[in-house]
């Protein structure tokens, strides 16, 4: 799981995306199929949402830990 | 009969003489000097001797340069290097110097020379053995005088620039009997306890104020030590042997300390511009990220199938109300057709002929009179009007001959 999380780009999964998104549009593919890229779009995109705010999540500690650290370095 | 010379043949035939000799051409002199004068042209004019005996001699303006670090004066004692030559115009011969040194310090510039010569050969200032200096050191060594310019210097500059790193003095003599000795001792026991960077010198001074540093034992205590050790000798002219040897060579002890400590304000301000530079660029890909995000839910939300599905669902709809049109539409035609053919059926209905003042006769066993000779006389028949029937009996029956097939229903 860990490996997995690990091996998750949000440059990958929006290109993948892109591709989804792609086929969705096309009316050519059937709307049964359709329903199916669409699961795994929905998956995509929320994977993405997590991996973004945990991003977000991180930045937000690192700054708190830039600021202690100042405050600790001050003199 | 002998050659007659003129003067000038004379005199370039004694030059030629002087020019070839070996000795002349590189002659060491020592002897006090006298009739010293600085000239406005640059160069010094100056006569050397000793009891009973004198030379002239110049130095050039350019030979100033590399060759004298004091200024001359009637009464020194010096030594001379240079070459002695013929001055053709007045017919004398006089020393052209390259260098004047005091006397006494020739043979410390002749050491010097040799050392230097015997180190590099060795290879002791080989740039492949220089350390690098830490960037930020902790713990900066100083080999110098306990008292004296230099460490106050180095002290102050090193609180300034950064007052987190620790000083460690080992205090030398720094020129005089037992100065290089002291020196060595302070490079290996700094070199022991495990400085960062270790710092040597002294302010300047004479050749002879700073001999200890041109001492083979002190290149060799930097040559061999594991710290990275940045030299300082406050000097005149040429670098000493310690300059040579060290990791780094550094005008002046302060200059050496700005070397070995950076300036922690500089510093933080460096991590500052880094640290906002890196949050900037981070909120700026997360921004992209973020957006490049929305633009994919927003596609992915209008491509559907749930949209699709009610784009369909509309279409299944109208599909729905064509239907029911054309269902209603065709039922309407085919309802006007019937009230047509029921308007057609009713003007093909017996009855409906009766309205306009007609009936029609039946006998009495029911068959319809449609001819005068179907009845005889004093026989019983109906007539049906629209709104009833009548009785009636044949009284008379008259036939008529030009009946035509036209008026026969």
């Amino acid at each position: 799981m860990a490996e997995e999380k690990d091996k998750f780009r949000v440059e990958e999964a929006f290109e993948e995306l892109e591709k989804i998104i792609s086929q969705l549009e096309d009316d050519s593919v059937p709307l049964k199929e359709s329903i199916q890229l669409y699961g795994e779009g929905a998956k995509l995109l929320s994977r993405c949402k997590e991996e973004l705010t945990g991003i977000e999540k991180e930045m937000i500690i690192i700054g708190e830990n830039l600021e202690q650290g100042e405050e600790k370095n001050e003199f | 009969m002998a050659t007659i010379y003129t003067v000038a043949q004379i005199n370039a035939y004694i030059k030629n003489m002087f020019t070839n000799d070996y000795l002349l051409r590189n002659v060491q002199i020592k002897g006090e000097l006298s009739n010293v004068k600085y000239h406005s042209s640059g160069h010094i004019y100056f006569t050397l001797k000793e009891e009973g005996s004198a030379i002239s001699g110049v130095m050039f303006k350019t030979a100033r340069y590399e060759g004298l670090d004091f200024t001359l004066e009637n009464g020194q004692s010096v030594q001379i290097t240079g070459n002695v030559t013929v001055y053709e115009r007045d017919g004398r011969y006089q020393i052209y110097a390259k260098r004047i040194v005091l006397d006494g310090r020739g043979n410390l510039y002749e050491a010097y020379e040799q050392l230097k010569q015997k180190l590099y050969e060795e290879g002791l200032f080989e740039f492949e053995h220089k350390k690098e200096i830490p960037a930020f050191p902790k713990k900066v060594g100083i080999v110098t005088a306990k008292t004296g310019a230099a460490i106050q210097d180095i002290m102050n500059i090193a609180k300034r620039r950064n007052p987190f790193v620790q000083l460690y003095l080992y205090p030398a003599k720094v020129q005089g009997e037992g100065a290089a000795a002291t020196i060595v001792a302070g490079i290996r026991t700094l070199d022991a306890l495990g400085m960062d960077t270790i710092i040597i010198g002294r302010g300047g001074g004479s050749i002879e104020d700073l001999w200890p540093f041109n001492e083979e034992c002190v290149a060799r205590a930097i040559f061999h030590a594991k710290t990275p050790i940045i030299s300082g000798t406050g000097h005149e002219i040429d670098n000493t042997i310690a300059d040579y040897a060290a990791d780094l060579r550094a005008p002046t002890p302060s200059a050496a300390c700005e070397l070995a400590i950076p300036d922690i304000m500089t510093s933080i301000r460096q991590v500052r511009t880094y640290e906002s530079m890196i949050e900037q660029n981070m909120k700026k890909r997360l921004l992209k990220a973020w957006q490049q995000f929305d633009m994919l839910s927003a596609r992915m939300s209008s491509a559907s199938p749930d949209t699709r599905l009610a784009n369909q669902k509309i279409y299944l709809d109208s599909l729905q109300d064509k239907l029911c049109q054309a269902a209603d539409k065709k039922y309407r035609n085919r309802s006007h057709c019937f009230d047509l053919l029921l308007t057609r059926l009713n003007g093909l209905s017996p009855t409906a002929k009766l309205v306009g003042g007609y009936g029609y006769m039946e006998r009495e066993d029911g068959v319809t009179i449609k001819s005068v000779s179907d009845v005889k006389e004093q026989d019983h028949f109906t007539v049906t009007l629209w709104d009833g029937t009548i009785e009636g009996i044949v009284t008379q029956i008259e036939q008529q001959s030009n009946i035509d097939d036209r008026i026969h229903v």
